[in-house]
């Protein structure tokens, strides 16, 4: 199991397992994001990302192991982790009746923004994720693109260390897919760590600096795109070969 | 620098508030609705329970005597009541038995020895109405045909507009749970079943920031479809002023915080809509009746007895009758123990909340 080069991760994942019934959906999962890295899970239905991710954001508790984040142990009590990490995930969803600008606002207060900063963070995120437009309308009635660049603005609203993504781009067009590829850049530009899966090989081999693997619960194997050129292509018969090598996938 | 976390608690718990209470404003259909079945439940309890004697109510005479025939008819046209005259007494019955009369009157002599005073035993609240009337008159009847025999039967004491304050002292507090099971429970069932509730866990805002926010937005909400009902049923059906109207409302509200606080730390607990509702459904109605809402509980066998005083219920009931009626004081202990049932209910809707995992 690879783990990342550098010393000082901001989120790590040590021995992480969690499982239901009889069945590990995760097991000894060893993780460390870098500020500034986007790192993807990649694999089949099933294979247990949405998982990891949710024990990564707190909202599962893990049967082994721990998230640390920034050191600190995650916990579903813990409150203070919380405020480094963002979270876009169809597990925690917007409030539909509110108007996107009151969605910000709400969000902003709840991660202890106020006053002028409030106001400040609401017209920055309003001008990053393009939302200028749509800001007064009800979420609930908002495409699915918009939506989600509405979760992504709320989820850094608050300025985060981290950054979670479930299947951020699912459903997307190819257009509004791109936009959301160039606001994850420009927003681990800034020092944020991205995590996020996706079973699109292309979305990650464009993306990511660090692709990892996961079936059944386990990481197979962790590429560096960039190690195959950044070539589509190439990246796709690696994946394949893996998952074909794999029992039962 | 850190903020002063007070502040900022306060700030969180009203913007989530309003952001709750928004949610709901932005569908008028559902606050339309609501105020329309207060309004509705408030109309029919009174209709249900308040027994007036109108035309509709047709009492069945049979007499030989012509004057007491006629002393018969004027004293229970006079009470609003149509009386309809029987040449036999197998007609009356055969009435009685049908449907046709609310109660036959039979009077045998022409000095009023003896008269018999037949009910329809159809509905014991109508009965016990018609009752007192024909006790009454059958009383003046008998008192005046022979004065040695002096019965005498005042009217009845319980009019409709003192039933009608009763039944909604009652009743009202079974409008309150079942607002709050809505603006409390239902809605935090739905904020667990579409997840929306993580949106808030993911939060770093205390789990205290969510209870208060969800117990003030449930509560205002119920506590404004309450009083909206209440005035415009006020002149509709005439229902009292309080007797005491300042506490009145502050039982009102403390009914709502602390039945709040049981229903949200419920909904965390089953956290799907359907089991939840028939929770909310039969325990309504259990909290109400078993509290004493229309038995005393004097007249409870002792288990009920026992039952009714771990039912909160009891004591909302009990404040609510005092701060409406003003015949007694609202009892200290009353509110004490309703403050206790909320303060328990949001510390364990509290310890619930902090282990609150999608799984």
């Amino acid at each position: 199991m690879q783990q990342d080069k550098t010393t000082t991760p901001v989120l790590a994942t040590h021995d992480l397992g969690k499982r239901f019934g009889a069945l590990w959906a995760v097991r000894g999962i060893q993780l460390a994001l870098q500020p500034g890295s986007i790192t993807g899970l990649l694999g089949p239905n099933g294979a247990g990302k949405t998982t990891l991710i949710r024990m990564c954001a707190g909202l599962l508790r893990p049967d082994t192991g721990h998230v640390s984040v920034a050191g600190e142990q995650q916990t579903p009590a813990n409150l203070h982790t919380r405020a480094r990490l963002g979270v876009v995930s169809a597990d925690a969803p917007l409030i539909g009746e509110l108007t996107v600008v009151h969605m910000l606002r709400l969000q902003g207060v709840l991660y202890g923004l106020h006053g002028a900063r409030l106001r400040a963070a609401c017209a920055h995120a309003v001008d990053e994720f393009c939302l200028g437009e749509f800001q007064r309308r009800r979420i609930g009635v908002l495409s699915t693109g918009m939506r989600q660049r509405a979760a992504i603005a709320c989820a850094m609203l608050h300025q985060p260390e981290v950054l979670l993504l479930d299947e951020p781009t699912v459903g997307l067009d190819p257009d509004v897919r791109r936009h959301i590829w160039d606001c994850l850049r420009a927003v681990a530009q800034r020092g944020v760590a991205i995590l996020f899966t996706t079973h699109y090989l292309e979305e990650a081999a464009r993306l990511c600096q660090l692709v990892h693997l996961i079936v059944r619960g386990a990481v197979v194997m962790s590429i560096a795109p960039a190690d195959l050129d950044g070539s589509a292509e190439r990246f796709e018969r690696e994946y394949l070969r893996i998952v074909q090598q794999e029992p039962g996938v | 620098m850190r903020a002063n976390p007070l502040p900022m608690f306060l700030r969180q718990t009203l913007a989530l508030t309003w952001a709750q209470m928004r949610a709901w404003c932005a569908t008028p259909h559902h606050a339309l609705l609501s105020i329309t079945l207060a309004v509705s439940y408030l109309v029919i309890i009174n209709q249900s329970f308040v027994v007036q004697l109108t035309k509709r109510v047709v009492m069945g005479v049979y007499t030989k005597d012509i004057d007491v025939g006629q002393r018969l008819r004027d004293e229970l046209t006079g009470k609003g009541m149509a009386v309809v005259a029987y040449a036999t007494v197998a007609e009356g019955r055969h009435a009685l038995s049908n449907g046709v009369l609310a109660s036959f009157i039979e009077v045998y002599t022409t000095n009023a020895e003896r008269a018999v005073v037949a009910f329809g035993g159809r509905n014991p609240l109508m009965d016990r109405e018609i009752s007192s009337v024909l006790f009454g008159m059958t009383s003046r009847i008998a008192d005046q045909a022979d004065p040695l025999r002096q019965l005498v039967v005042e009217d009845n004491s319980y009019t409709p507009d003192r039933m009608r304050a009763f039944i909604t002292a009652s009743l009202a507090p079974f409008l309150l749970l079942s607002l709050v099971v809505i603006n409390c429970g239902n809605v935090q069932v739905l904020a667990v079943e579409d997840k929306t509730l993580f949106a808030f866990l993911l939060t770093p805002a205390s789990r205290w920031t969510l209870i208060l926010a969800r117990l003030l937005s449930g509560s205002v909400l119920s506590w404004l479809v309450f009083l909206i009902a209440y005035a415009i049923c006020a002149p509709l059906i005439g229902l009292p002023a309080p007797a005491r109207p300042v506490l009145w409302c502050a039982v009102t509200v403390l009914q709502l915080l602390s039945s709040g606080a049981f229903y949200f730390f419920m909904a965390l607990v089953i956290r799907r809509y359907i089991p939840f509702s028939h929770f909310g459904l039969i325990s309504v109605t259990l909290l109400t009746f078993a509290g004493g809402a229309i038995t005393p509980m004097e007249v409870m066998p002792h288990w009920e007895r026992v039952l009714a005083c771990m039912t909160p219920a009891l004591y909302a009931i009990r404040s609510m009758r005092a701060a409406l009626l003003g015949f007694v004081p609202v009892q200290a202990n009353d509110l004490v123990m309703l403050t206790l049932w909320g303060t328990v209910s949001a510390m364990l809707a509290y310890l619930r909340l902090c282990r609150t995992t999608l799984s």
